[in-house]
């Protein structure tokens, strides 16, 4: 949604410039431009992340340790256990993140919290009379 | 799906002026992100149905690290060193030099489908790691030189069991492993493994490894280093992270959701038979009386290929067998397909379940493991059929 947003006003600023101050427009639409990392969200990605993570010390730890190497959707878009949130957050101190020692129990738990395996996928619709995909055994034999 | 996906023009009439310097390194409006940064963009199915080989602007990119800076192709050295008897520093020149060989194959993540094990074992912890569904794989006329006829200008030593190799993924942070794969050298004296510089007749695309990359065909993608500048025959396999913690597959599958020590793991190698529907696209509408044209690509791994195609429209009620188009090498993925007529409205489940020269069979889920690697579980695609 926000980068919906934020490419509709790069439109915006670039349909103005045929006004009066182009100038201003066209160095406003470009600062735009580089400010919006322009990559439309896939269909999957909506599907599968999409949880609103409540605000407080676990969040900013999260978006000022983790981000400086990847993205806020590869932890968006996992389910894991604790003892496997636990697992990967000690990788990623050994990779290098600045979590807080004193962080750690606390973000590990809010982790496991909100993003276990219990915690739906935002799915796509499903159609409207299909059975749930049965994992249960072998299909049938030919 | 589709609405999701900007158009190509409106995208790039997006990025305006700034265009030039944003240099993105795929036809980032047709794909599927699966995560923004580092880049993990997969190819929508109704893209890699179009053809046989997947065009090298759409191919799916998984990165580790960010990609290393530019290496001017006149400036780059592929380093044979170790348990060689000739250390070797092999320009592009050098490298051509060598006879061409042309590997038609597939490239699979080895986590393509890992999202999979999410719903297959819902109680259990979903695998972590990218959560790739069907895009992370593509099939490509990869060329290049043979690894065998270059380690043969070193003369390998009798020593030598492995080689490591090297790729400049560009870690963030100093503190993050480097991209350092082990292999068995058997595996690279394998007549089609090669170090690749053309993809699908063009030169090997940035993020795809330009210069050079390996190609080690029916294995996991991982295997296949980009922007590979090392490789060093050693008698042991290197326990540098990527290979000693990352890629590792138990070596007996337990409980679905517990993490397994990679100590008691192994290497992911061998990819396995598997199959992909590209149409009809899910939650299209059908009608009931006319022909509906089921298509898709069938492969699989460690040399082996796809024999049979079985196909269902009932949710795996019944089967019927599916037409195979001819296999460019064995390598590679060959077309499937079935025309398939609906009888009643509703909902309708098609699934494919593909067979090898082997005797191997997609099962419904794979099994369970830590790092959700080579899922190959059937796939399937649901539509709603409605009356003429």
């Amino acid at each position: 949604m926000r980068k919906a947003a934020a490419i509709l006003a790069v439109l915006t600023l670039a349909a103005c410039a045929g006004g009066g101050k182009t100038q201003e427009a066209t160095t406003s639409a470009t600062v735009v431009v580089a400010a919006v990392t322009p990559m439309p969200a896939s269909a999957d990605m909506a599907s599968f992340g999409g949880t609103n993570l409540p605000a407080g010390r676990e969040l900013s730890d999260l978006q000022t340790s983790c981000q400086i190497c990847h993205s806020s959707d590869m932890w968006y878009t996992q389910r894991l256990s604790k003892p496997m949130w636990d697992a990967e957050v000690t990788k990623m101190m050994k990779f290098g993140s600045p979590l807080p020692k004193n962080d750690k129990a606390a973000v590990i738990a809010y982790l496991a919290k909100y993003l276990g395996p219990t915690v739906p996928r935002r799915a796509a619709p499903p159609t409207a009379t299909a059975p749930p995909l049965s994992y249960a055994g072998p299909p049938a034999a030919q | 799906m589709d609405s999701k996906r900007w158009s190509r023009t409106g995208f790039l009439a997006a990025l305006g002026a700034g265009a030039g310097a944003l240099a993105l390194p795929a036809d980032a409006a047709l794909m599927n992100m699966i995560n923004q940064r580092p880049y993990d963009w997969g190819t929508p199915l109704d893209e890699l149905g179009r053809s046989l080989y997947t065009p090298n602007n759409i191919f799916f990119i998984r990165s580790h690290m960010g990609p290393p800076a530019t290496t001017p192709a006149d400036t780059w050295r592929l380093t044979v060193d170790g348990l060689v008897e000739h250390p070797l520093h092999l320009s592009i020149a050098d490298l051509r030099a060598f006879p061409k060989h042309e590997v038609p194959s597939v490239l699979q993540c080895a986590g393509n489908g890992r999202s999979y094990y999410g719903d297959a074992y819902p109680d259990a912890s979903h695998p972590a790691g990218a959560q790739w569904r069907t895009g992370g794989v593509g099939n490509a006329r990869w060329a290049g030189a043979r690894v065998r006829d270059v380690l043969a200008k070193a003369g390998v030593k009798s020593t030598a069991h492995f080689s490591t190799n090297f790729g400049r993924d560009n870690p963030v942070l100093p503190t993050t492993p480097k991209f350092v794969r082990g292999i068995e050298l058997a595996k690279l004296m394998d007549e089609d493994t090669i170090l690749v510089y053309e993809m699908n007749g063009a030169p090997l695309p940035y993020y795809h490894g330009f210069p050079v990359r390996l190609l080690v065909p029916g294995w996991a993608a991982d295997h296949s280093v980009k922007w590979i500048t090392n490789m060093t025959l050693t008698e042991k396999i290197t326990d540098a992270f990527w290979t000693g913690v990352g890629y590792r597959y138990p070596n007996n599958i337990g409980k679905p959701g517990v993490g397994v020590k990679p100590n008691v793991e192994h290497p992911v190698t061998v990819l396995n038979v598997k199959s992909i529907i590209t149409a009809p696209a899910t939650h299209s509408n059908v009608k009931v009386g006319a022909p509906v044209t089921v298509n898709g690509f069938a492969w699989s791994g460690d040399g082996a290929y796809a024999t049979a195609v079985d196909v269902s429209t009932d949710g795996g009620a019944t089967w019927l067998p599916a037409t195979l188009g001819e296999s460019p090498g064995k390598f590679a993925w060959r077309t499937f397909t079935l025309t398939w007529t609906p009888k009643a409205a509703g909902s309708a489940r098609i699934m494919a379940r593909a067979k090898d020269n082997r005797g191997a069979v997609q099962p419904m889920k794979s099994p369970w493991n830590p790092g959700g690697y080579v899922w190959n579980g059937i796939h399937s695609v649901d539509v709603e059929v409605s009356n003429a």
